[in-house]
């Protein structure tokens, strides 16, 4: 594993605040299921998560789930982080479009500094540290699939 | 601001706290030191004041404290939060608010002490807005605002070529207006290599592309029209002003623009200017690529264009391009309390005036623009755009 590798097992937080509009989205993601926000109305994805769209008002919105597939849109090699996150740098924050259509902020892990590019195909997955929630993570897609 | 609201309001007050760093300092104390600095350039005092417009980190009950610490009776009270975009905004509903008769004498404070631990742990005690309660468990943790400006860096060089050579660019030119301001927290010249051997903070961003952290803070007195005459000082008339707000729409990011085109679009046409009119800008340089997309998203170059328009033109008003932050900005003089709107209006007054450093004024300068951007532009974000011209 070289230095330009930036591995999986980054920080998380306790206590992300789960609510009754967001406890679907927990409840998959402990089951290591991502599921997007989806409008009845607009018939379209949006993100973040809340119990409404933000487009159009409608209350009529519900979860489907996603294929994790996305590729990356833009990313930044942090070198410089505070708190728990000094032990891990350099790792890389990123947002990530999905096949879905909506691009999200994320990590992307087990990659190597060589292969980091915008449009890079990532693959969506939840690291689990002891006792937090887990955290939605990316990482390259096996060119295989 | 509606075309009967144009040129409503004169800013006849400007003061820059001349500190850059200052421990024994507290927040009412520094507030008092430039509103009173402003209040004397004007030739005012703090019984003409009846307008206040504080930012949300004043201390205590924020401006019902700063008011009674002051000895401030007010109309009209402000203190709203969008950052650095604040002030910029603020001298826009200051001349509405002058417009609507609520207030004749307006002042606009900003103070702060980022290098106090104090005030480090009031930002970090704040209860957080839903999307960050959301990603908060990983998403976005450890990282300071480097690395949202870095991706929207990395878009821009994928989207349109641009390099971090043409970045640096912005900074060499700062560092060439700092030579003429004594009181610039930095005050070496500065090269594109230099930019490019400095340490890497997030890449792209180098700690060259990023802005000072310093103590301090700036005011002003914006005033009706009838009462900057009485004063026979010269000032900058607002003609027009524009806010607007993004974000992450939803889900669908776009980071090749920021709010600065709808909050420019809107003071342009409030003002009937161009942006060719313009003869100097001040751009908020929280990082190099903050500058650069309010070059394209303000029209004074075209889009994507932004990286070969500073490689090119530099922006020190070379080739008859418009010269911008002539204080030395952000990245070299001043950026006080993490929020850099405030003196990006007072460099455009001093130039709209005539009394920018001498080697930096630009001849008979009538019309300036003054462009502020708060909190992130890759996430949820700021921008107020004020179009001012020479009041005398």
């Amino acid at each position: 594993m070289s230095a330009s590798y930036f591995s999986a097992g980054l920080p998380s937080a306790p206590g992300p605040a789960i609510d009754p509009e967001t406890e679907e989205y927990w409840t998959a993601a402990r089951r290591g299921e991502l599921v997007l926000p989806y409008c009845e109305q607009c018939q379209d994805y949006f993100w973040y998560p809340r119990g409404f769209c933000p487009r159009c008002m409608s209350a009529n919105v519900g979860w489907r789930p996603s294929t994790g597939a996305g590729e990356i849109y833009a990313y930044s090699i942090v070198h410089r982080a505070f708190g728990a996150w000094v032990d891990h740098t350099p790792f890389v924050i990123a947002y990530v479009t999905l096949a879905e259509g909506i691009t999200l902020s994320t990590n992307v892990v087990e990659v190597d500094a060589d292969e980091l590019r915008v449009g890079l195909p990532v693959i969506a997955f939840f690291e689990h540290n002891d006792g937090d929630e887990p955290v939605l993570r990316f990482q390259p897609k096996p060119v295989t699939e | 601001m509606t075309g009967s609201m144009k040129g409503s309001a004169v800013i006849v007050g400007a003061y820059e706290h001349p500190g850059r760093t200052l421990p024994h300092h507290t927040l009412p104390q520094v507030h008092r030191e430039v509103i009173f600095g402003a209040l004397a350039d004007a030739g005012l005092t703090i019984d003409d004041v009846d307008g206040f417009f504080c930012d949300s980190t004043a201390p205590g009950y924020g401006p019902m404290d700063l008011m009674e610490y002051l000895g401030i009776r007010a109309n009209v009270t402000a203190s709203s939060e969008f950052g650095g975009a604040t002030y910029v905004a603020y001298v826009g509903q200051a001349a509405a608010a002058i417009a609507a008769g609520t207030c004749r004498v307006a002042v606009i404070t900003l103070a702060g002490l980022p290098s106090h631990a104090a005030t480090a742990r009031a930002a970090l005690d704040t209860e957080p807005g839903p999307a960050t309660a959301f990603e908060g468990n990983g998403f976005r943790g450890g990282y300071g605002p480097v690395a949202d400006y870095a991706m929207l860096a990395r878009r821009h060089m994928h989207e349109f070529g641009t390099t971090s050579e043409q970045l640096a660019w912005i900074k060499v030119a700062a560092s060439v207006h700092a030579q003429h301001n004594p009181n610039a927290k930095l005050r070496d010249l500065v090269s594109v290599e230099d930019v490019l051997a400095s340490p890497m903070v997030a890449d792209p961003l180098h700690r060259m592309d990023c802005c000072v952290i310093t103590d301090g803070g700036g005011a002003l007195v914006v005033v009706h029209p009838d009462v900057a005459r009485n004063l026979g000082r010269k000032g900058a008339r607002v003609l027009g002003y524009g806010e607007a707000q993004r974000n992450s729409l939803q889900g669908k990011v776009d980071l090749t623009y920021t709010a600065n085109r709808r909050a420019g679009e809107l003071a342009f046409a409030t003002s009937g200017v161009t942006p060719t009119q313009i003869q100097y800008a001040s751009l908020y340089d929280s990082f190099t690529i903050t500058v650069l997309m309010a070059l394209e998203d303000l029209g004074f170059c075209r889009r994507g264009e932004g990286g070969r328009y500073v490689e090119n033109y530099g922006l020190t008003g070379k080739d008859g391009k418009i010269p911008v932050n002539t204080d030395g900005g952000g990245l070299m003089n001043n950026h006080p309390g993490n929020r850099g709107g405030m003196t990006k209006v007072i460099e455009c007054v001093r130039q709209l005036r005539g009394e920018a450093a001498a080697a930096l004024q630009v001849p008979d300068c009538e019309l300036a623009l003054a462009a502020g951007t708060g909190f992130r532009l890759a996430a949820r974000h700021y921008s107020s755009v004020v179009v001012l011209e020479q009041f005398s």
